[in-house]
Order: structure tokens, then C-alpha cells, then sequence
């Protein structure tokens, strides 16, 4: 099960959410000694506010082993925000977070 | 050898440098007085945060990365964790974690040395698991920065009250103030009379709260490191050969870098350049 570090935080109206998935993020092109390790990366994501969905993010192998996002969003102090991913095995992963 | 007999002889000056009463308040006073007079606009807590007290701009960046997942989070959970499985509870040094890194680094009147909260963690560890741990990164690190973490907000108040203790105490400032290496520059050079003028790109750090945030995440290392591998560093850059991380030495000079740092806040804040 992967982590997923999710942090909120409100200012003047503003959300500004700051997420880190731990995820190996494998392109399935690497080769470790000899033999190809398996394409396992997140190919969707999406966050909500309050249930209303805000990023609905396609994402390939092409970004980094542990992936960073920051985005901002029109919001207040203590609104919730969902974080939800799915990666190329089939595995899903949430976190859920209040602003802070 | 020949490392053993300029070790030997060393030593025999430096006992003789310490006949000398060290007084330790009365340098830190001067110490600090010396920083009001270099930076007059920054306040005396302000050097908790190093140099990011001196340069508004790397301050920014700074407090962003603090703001948002700091780079070493994980890996102080992770020292957290490590600390539970290894059964460093266990033993009474390290029973009460933010007392522990108050405690250190302390004089042993009865070892005759100096002891880090490294130190005391790596005998700790070979208690425990009858394993041998690194001084510089990794376990110790993580560890240390875990222990280090319980105690922020609190003040820096290490203590020189024993004859044992003033001798390491000089020794640990003749070393701190000695030239070395190709470049022929001492710590202070560069950490004292020169904080905050820059060396090429880099703004020098005071030697005023070195010792707050360590273990210190350095963005050069991309991990933790201890306080050691960090004299470690300075010595390499001044075209000197590294000593071994917790000799004699560097605890003698870290119990020196502490004590100058008295009445500063420990601070979580391990991020540095």
C-alpha cells in the first residue's frame, strides 16, 4: 500500500493543496540485471473538494518515482479534500484530508 | 603510526593550552556580541534558523520547502520507527527522548570524554541488537533527527562545570579556531568573521545555531546527515583530510559548537542547502 502525504492549506480564499504519492513509478523499460522490471505506474488521479471533482489528471510513466503536485483551489478553511489514484496494475489508493 | 605519535603529541599541547581557565560564558557572551556587531538587524533567537536569518531571499525558499512535505519527513518517521524496533527505549540514556537530546553532549567525568547523542545512540544500538551502526547517516541519522525532533522549542544548554569538561572545552575551541588544510583557513574564518559574506555563490553560515537542527537535510546529500559528516565536509573543502566522524576530536569541537549555541531553540527545521 502506498503512502500518500496530502496537505491542504487555506489562505485569502485560496487552497493551496501539496500532495507526495509514494509510488516506484517503473516505466517497464528498465532492465535490472538483465531482466525488464514491470511497467507498475499511476495512470489516474483525480482530487475532489467537498465531493465536486477539481483535477482529473491522466498520468504516464513519463513522471518521477515519488510524484509531487501542487494545485491551487478556491476554498476555505476547513473544506475537505479527497485524493484518489489508480497506476497501471490495477491498484487504487485515497487519502483524505481537512484544510488547514 | 606516525597518525598515533602527532595524535599523542597534539594531545600533549592541547593539555597544555587548558592549564588556561576556560570560561565558557564569558566566550559565549563575546561569541555572540561578535555576531550583534557583524549583523546588527538580527535578533539573538533568529540564528536558530542559520543562515536563512541572514538573506531574505533564501529564507523564501526555505520556509516553501518547510511549508509544504519537507524532504526529510519521511525520513525522521522512518528513525521513529527505528527507534521503537530496535528497543532504544531500553536504555536509560534514551528512555526520555527530548530529555536525551537536552543532555547531549555532555563531559563523562568518569569515561574522561566527551558524549554525543550520536555516540550514545550507536552504544545504545550495540546494547540492543549486538550490531554495529555508522556515524554519518542513515540509521544514526534518522534516529538522532527522530530524538532531536521531541525536543524542539527548547534551549540548547550544554554545560561546562567540571575540570575534565573545561580541558574538552578548549580542546574542542583550539581545534575550531585552528588554520588547517591546503587553504590554511580554521572553521571561524569562514563561520565567524566572514558569516554572511558569500564564498562564490553561498552565503556563509554563522557558526551562531549550527547545532539547532541537526541532524541537518542537506539538498547537496539528498539525505540526512549528522552533525560529524558535516565537519566532515568542511574539512574536504578546505583541502584537509577528514577525521573520522565521532573521534575524539570532533566531540571535543561539537561539545565547543554546542556550548556556543546556549539559550538558542532546537529547532525541526532540518532542511539546509
Amino acid at each position: 500500500m502506498a503512502k500518500i502525504k496530502l496537505k491542504p492549506k487555506a489562505r485569502k480564499g485560496v487552497i493551496g493543496i501539496k500532495c507526495l504519492i509514494k509510488h516506484p513509478m517503473e516505466t517497464g523499460l528498465r532492465k535490472k540485471k538483465g531482466k525488464i522490471v514491470p511497467a507498475n505506474y499511476i495512470v489516474h488521479m483525480v482530487v475532489s473538494h467537498n465531493g465536486t471533482k477539481v483535477v482529473d489528471a491522466d498520468i504516464g510513466s513519463s513522471i518521477s518515482k515519488d510524484p509531487y503536485f501542487k494545485f491551487n483551489v478556491a476554498g476555505a478553511k476547513g473544506d475537505t479534500i479527497e485524493l484518489k489514484y489508480k497506476d497501471s496494475k490495477g491498484k487504487t489508493g485515497s487519502a483524505t484530508a481537512k484544510s488547514k | 603510526m606516525k597518525k598515533l605519535i602527532t595524535a599523542v603529541v597534539s594531545l600533549g599541547l592541547m593539555a597544555g593550552a587548558t592549564s588556561a581557565i576556560a570560561d565558557m560564558e564569558a566566550d559565549r557572551k563575546a561569541f555572540v556580541g561578535h555576531f550583534k556587531s557583524i549583523q546588527p538587524g538580527v535578533e539573538f533567537a533568529d540564528y536558530t534558523n542559520g543562515v536563512y536569518a541572514y538573506d531574505a531571499g533564501s529564507r523564501d525558499q526555505f520556509e516553501e520547502i518547510l511549508d509544504g512535505i519537507p524532504p526529510y519527513e519521511e525520513a525522521v518517521e522512518k528513525g521513529a520507527a527505528e527507534f521503537e524496533k530496535f528497543g532504544l527505549a531500553k536504555c536509560a540514556a534514551l528512555a526520555d527522548p527530548a530529555a536525551a537530546r537536552l543532555a547531549h553532549p555532555y563531559y563523562d567525568d568518569a569515561a574522561g570524554t566527551v558524549v554525543t547523542l550520536e555516540g550514545t545512540i550507536r552504544k545504545c544500538y550495540n546494547e540492543q541488537t549486538g550490531k554495529k551502526m555508522g556515524p554519518m547517516k542513515g540509521k544514526v541519522a534518522r534516529i538522532s533527527a527522530w530524538i532531536s525532533d521531541q525536543a524542539a522549542g527548547e534551549k540548547i544548554n550544554v554545560k561546562v562545570e567540571s575540570d575534565g569538561a573545561k580541558a574538552a572545552y578548549a580542546r574542542g575551541k583550539a581545534t575550531f579556531y585552528a588554520k588547517r588544510g591546503q587553504f590554511n583557513m580554521s572553521c571561524a574564518d569562514c563561520h565567524v568573521y566572514n558569516a554572511g559574506k558569500k564564498a562564490r555563490a553561498d552565503i556563509l553560515s554563522p557558526a551562531l545555531g549550527h547545532t539547532t537542527h541537526v541532524p541537518m537535510y542537506r539538498a547537496k546529500w539528498g539525505s540526512l546527515g549528522t552533525l560529524h559528516r558535516r565537519y566532515g565536509g568542511c574539512y574536504k573543502n578546505m583541502r584537509a583530510k577528514p577525521l573520522m566522524a565521532q573521534s575524539p576530536e570532533y566531540r571535543d569541537m561539537e561539545f565547543f559548537h554546542q556550548a556556543m549555541s546556549n539559550g538558542l531553540e532546537i529547532t525541526d527545521a532540518r532542511y539546509r542547502k
